[in-house]
């Protein structure tokens, strides 16, 4: 008994006798834990968070699209469907506005009129931050951005823009307040929002549509038991809007048609009437005028498009869930890391503890204790370190770290503060992890250490063997070289902190390298085009010609190219894909709009094979020359020989050329797209005047899409610069701990040096050449590491339409290299003064 | 003027919250090439005295003067550039750098020099030709003592400081390292100043210092200096 009761007074004397170190270590493991249990918690909180958010606005479960509009009728028609809750129409446009001199898009959305909270039929419900509801059409409420980007205020006003300038009543808008949106929380910030009157849009039909389902808020809105609840209405609900758009469809084209035909009638009387001259030729002018404005308006009603679309189905929505997955992966490693640094630092003290103690362990041994009884005191010291650091770590920082993040990623989508739920899944982890290596660390060293072993300081380095680089030393540097190499721990502890620390710096810079350059090259290099064009696909071989001399005759177009642009269906043995199939009119000249590429050789679409995208092939597990099955879309199944496989990292794309089209179909492809080459990279006049022209339905400005992607690298970008921060401080933190740790183990050779006549600066000078070598043997390990787990990392920020390149640029590794070593170096710096100004 | 000289010398120190008075205002003076002995009981202030003289700490109040210079109150910078090439010290509980075989050892404090001895004699001379390539932990206690005379030895310092290195040693180890220091000295006019419990060294010396409690309790000129052969004990 009494034995035990003095191991354990023993045991905590080791703790209570060096209070200090015993607490420099315990922050040291409170930060590691703490970051491990915070970082991984995140991704849940977020979930969490934006599941509640979207419970509490009642945000949509379906989105209906028509390209003909709905009508107040619609609203009874859908809730018919059996388990629809609520169904609410709303009118959207998109509008210009100049502020402070900058010109922004603006979204304009109607308020619901019935905002009682009680009806279900108030979807996608505001949260008044500031002010009040407008009670007029003049006015209308934003996000609190709009007011803190340009400084303004509630009681400015805005003056809209709008392409047809009678779609709205009022274009000078006061704004009396702010709100948040969960519709447009996740549309990343990019574009501002409007909500205006429903008074205020001048236009026949509704825009959109939404839809709420009963009992879908039991599900988890990120799980795969939502889509498929949600997925089973989208036929029924597409089936009824089918028949009254057709209806709407229909009855506007009849309209125009016969608004058409009698304007021609009023040219036909006017020319041969027996009117003056000046004025028939205002009346007609008058009347050619409205004519070509109704056929133009014709030329732009394309077939009707009707679409039901889950959450899931929205970009923004899919772009939010995968801001948390890519989170999730990333911060994977980061956790795990600084949880090892800690326990790292950990290890090295005891170590130290047990060197210390090793006559004393001797003459414990001799005395009669066993080992197992000698080995508690330090097993002892690292599980209090182990489980008090976790402890406290956990509770200190499972809610500091989410709010962080999650103020990282607010910067980017308008989400609420970050509700923070303690997962205790992830407290055992660290606990575990901290245990078990800290214990068998213990364990493997106190036997390593306890054995007598003084033979080895006897043997030559080998360094020493290679006498070409070892006569040519200087004594001193001959000495370094001697302890690196003789005090193998020491050595080893240095060069695998340095290593972890250089990797995980190379990983939050690699990361933001490959995705960025990925992105980079995909709009600058292979995507070569400015606009694409959709044109009206019933268009005549006549008004093919004059909208493409209208076009080539515009000076700021360079050139243009028709193209053939449709969904398809890829099949290959048991994989499934779907893939945009596109077809140049001309296949020589596609290469300038389109950069098809293999391994820096430019590719040829061939008359007997297509050209399919590297992440296509890659998910179907395809080579070349084999033949893939493609279902066109007129439910025709082919099979085609794969010629190439071109570098592309977004979407899928499968290359055909028309002649092969012809072969396989018999028919001619439609070539309903138009890309366009610009002389300049801003466009926006360009567009203004292109969408004008007859035909033209729609214009996609390539500029716009790259700037969606760079959102995601922006917020990717954000987190990575913010796991870099916590990365120097945890590795300043662990890097000084264990130097100061190695100076004080080394006092008597220090004191000897010192008797010896070295002077500060010379003995700094020794200890910090020993320490570079190592780091630099560390950072170069590291710098291998840490590519390959970038690599792994961005690979699973992957998705089944992006996809990444690996060649990380050297300039990441020389950032690497300079950061780690400069931690090394501030180290040395502070370490130096606490040793300068002890009394030896 | 001597060539040290301590002026009311006292140094005061606080360890662990207690404040320990080490050396209580202490005169005396030593003569260039002199040897003397320090002589007291365990704790009388000795190694206090040692380092005060060998610059490694600073007087609380008095001066010392080395040289004809006022040393008390000089810059660190200039004081150790002064230590590093003028003072050698060999200090019984020093340890050696464990990595590093004997002779390495004495290479490393040659490495602070200006004039370049020759390690193989100064190893010759402190008897160890035959152990120089043996590491620190296969040496045994006198060894080591003789190691750390050599590496102090070899930078040919002008004041040599010891302190109970030859305590540990019996009779005829202990007389073969004085012989060993006494001849480098000689022919260098080097200061040695010893501290000892043993009191047989006094008639080696040029001058003793006995140390009690902190103060000077005595200094004796010795007048018949015998050679180290001829004392024993």
């Amino acid at each position: 008994m009494v034995k035990k009761k003095n191991i354990i007074k023993n045991a905590l004397r080791e703790i209570s006798l060096n209070k200090k170190t015993f607490i420099s270590l315990l922050l040291i493991i409170i930060i590691g834990a703490g970051l491990f249990v915070g970082l991984k918690s995140t991704p849940l909180d977020m979930k969490i968070t934006t599941k509640n958010y979207y419970k509490d606005t009642n945000l949509f479960d379906l989105r209906v699209i028509s390209s003909s509009g709905f009508t107040k009728n619609d609203i009874d028609l859908i809730k018919q469907i059996k388990n629809v809750k609520g169904v609410s129409l709303s009118k959207q446009l998109d509008a210009k506005t100049t502020i402070n001199n900058k010109d922004f898009v603006i979204k304009l959305n109607s308020i619901n009129k019935d905002r009682n909270l009680k009806n279900d039929d108030y979807i996608n419900r505001l949260t008044l931050t500031s002010g009040r509801y407008p009670s007029t059409i003049n006015e209308g409420l934003v996000e609190e951005k709009l007011l803190s980007d340009n400084n303004l205020s509630i009681g400015d006003l805005i003056t809209l823009e709008v392409d047809d300038k009678d779609s709205l009543r009022a274009k000078k808008i006061k704004i009396v307040g702010t709100v948040k949106s969960s519709y447009y929380a996740l549309d990343g910030l990019k574009d501002y929002f409007l909500y205006l009157e429903e008074n205020n849009f001048n236009l026949k039909y509704y825009t959109d549509c939404f839809v709420t389902i009963n009992e879908a808020y039991k599900y988890d809105t990120y799980s795969k038991k939502y889509d498929k609840y949600i997925e089973s209405y989208k036929e029924k609900i597409n089936e009824v809007v089918l028949k009254s758009s057709k209806f709407n469809y229909e009855n506007d084209i009849e309209l125009l048609k016969n608004d058409i035909t009698s304007l021609q009638d009023d040219l036909n009387k006017f020319n041969q009437s027996d009117l003056p001259v000046e004025s028939l030729n205002e009346l007609v002018k008058e009347t050619t005028d409205r004519l070509n404005k109704k056929e133009t308006e014709l030329s732009k009603i394309n077939e009707l498009n009707v679409a039901t679309v889950k959450r899931s189905d929205t970009s923004s929505f899919n772009k939010y869930y995968l801001e948390i997955e890519r989170f999730g992966n990333i911060s994977k490693v980061f956790s795990f890391m600084f949880l090892l640094i800690s326990i790292l630092v950990i290890i090295n003290k005891i170590t130290k503890v047990i060197k210390e103690d090793k006559d004393e362990i001797k003459t414990l041994s001799l005395i009669g204790y066993s080992k197992t009884t000698i080995l508690f005191k330090y097993i002892f010291y690292g599980t209090c370190l182990s489980i008090l650091g976790t402890f406290i770590g956990t509770t200190i920082f499972y809610k500091i770290i989410p709010l962080i993040i999650g103020f990282c990623y607010n910067r980017f989508y308008d989400i609420p503060t970050l509700d923070t739920m303690f997962q205790i899944k992830y407290f055992i982890e660290a606990i575990i992890l901290s245990l078990v290596l800290i214990i068998l660390a213990t364990i493997i060293l106190f036997i390593i250490i306890n054995k007598n072993k003084n033979t080895s300081v006897k043997k030559k380095i080998i360094l020493e063997k290679i006498n070409k680089i070892w006569s040519k030393l200087s004594f001193l540097n001959k000495v370094t070289f001697k302890n690196i190499f003789k005090d193998k721990k020491r050595s080893l502890i240095i060069i695998i902190m340095t290593c972890i620390l250089s990797s995980l710096i190379l990983i939050s810079i690699g990361i933001k390298d490959l995705v960025s350059s990925s992105i980079n090259n995909q709009f600058k290099n292979i995507e070569k085009y400015n606009l694409n064009v959709n044109i009206n696909n019933n268009i005549t071989e006549d008004d093919k010609v004059v909208l493409e001399n209208a076009m080539i005759k515009n000076k700021k177009v360079k050139d243009i190219a028709f193209i053939s642009k449709r969904n398809v269906q890829v099949r290959y043995k048991n994989s499934k894909e779907t893939a945009m199939l596109i077809i140049p009119n001309n296949v020589n000249n596609i290469n300038n709009f389109i950069l098809l590429k293999e391994n820096k050789k430019n590719l040829e679409i061939k008359k007997d094979g297509v050209i399919i995208s590297k992440k296509l092939a890659k998910l179907l597990n395809v080579n070349k020359n084999n033949k893939i099955k493609l279902t066109l879309s007129n439910n025709k199944v082919t099979n085609v020989k794969v010629s190439a496989i071109t570098e592309n990292y977004i979407e899928h794309f499968i290359y055909m050329s028309p002649t092969l089209y012809k072969k396989l179909t018999g028919e001619k492809p439609s070539y309903s797209v138009i890309l366009m080459n610009t002389n300049k990279k801003n466009n926006e006049e360009l567009e203004n005047e292109i969408s004008n022209l007859k035909n033209v339905t729609s214009i996609q400005s390539k500029k716009n899409i790259k700037e969606e992607y760079n959102e995601m690298t922006k917020a990717l970008k954000s987190i990575t610069n913010l796991l870099n921060i916590f990365t120097l401080i945890i590795g300043f933190l662990a890097l000084y701990n264990i130097l100061i740790t190695d100076i004080s183990n080394r006092k008597d050779e220090i004191y000897t040096l010192k008797k010896l006549g070295f002077n500060n600066k010379e003995i700094v000078t020794y200890f910090f050449k020993e320490n570079l070598i190592l780091t630099i043997i560390g950072i170069g390990m590291g710098i291998f590491i840490g590519s390959l787990i970038t690599c792994f990392v961005v690979k699973s920020l992957e998705t089944n339409t992006l996809m990444f390149n690996f060649n990380i640029n050297i300039l990441s590794y020389l950032l690497t290299f300079v950061f780690s070593l400069l931690i090394l170096c501030i180290v040395s710096i502070f370490a130096y003064y606490k040793f300068k100004n002890k009394k030896y | 003027m001597a060539y040290i000289k301590f002026e009311n010398v006292t140094k005061n120190y606080i360890y662990d919250e207690i404040e320990i008075k080490a050396i209580k205002k202490i005169n005396f003076e030593i003569e260039k090439g002199e040897f003397i002995v320090i002589l007291g009981p365990l704790e009388s202030g000795k190694t206090t005295l040692l380092n005060l003289l060998g610059t490694l700490d600073k007087v609380t109040s008095g001066n010392i003067f080395i040289d004809d210079v006022d040393i008390t109150n000089e810059k660190g910078k200039k004081i150790s550039k002064y230590r590093k090439y003028n003072i050698g010290f060999a200090y019984k509980d020093s340890s050696l750098i464990k990595n590093l075989s004997v002779k390495e050892n004495v290479e490393l404090a040659k490495q602070v020099c200006k004039e370049k001895e020759d390690v193989s004699l100064i190893l010759k001379k402190c008897g160890l030709t035959k152990k120089a390539d043996y590491y620190p932990s296969m040496l045994s206690e006198e060894d080591k003592c003789r190691t750390l005379v050599a590496m102090a030895l070899i930078k040919n310092p002008k004041i040599l400081l010891l302190d109970e290195i030859v305590d540990s040693l019996d009779e005829k180890r202990a007389k073969q390292i004085l012989k060993a220091i006494k001849s480098v000295s000689k022919k260098n006019k080097m200061t040695v100043i010893i501290t000892t419990k043993n009191n047989n060294f006094i008639k080696i010396a040029n001058k003793v210092i006995t140390l009690k409690n902190g103060s000077l309790s005595d200094l004796a000129v010795n007048k018949k200096i015998k050679s180290i052969g001829d004392i024993s004990w």
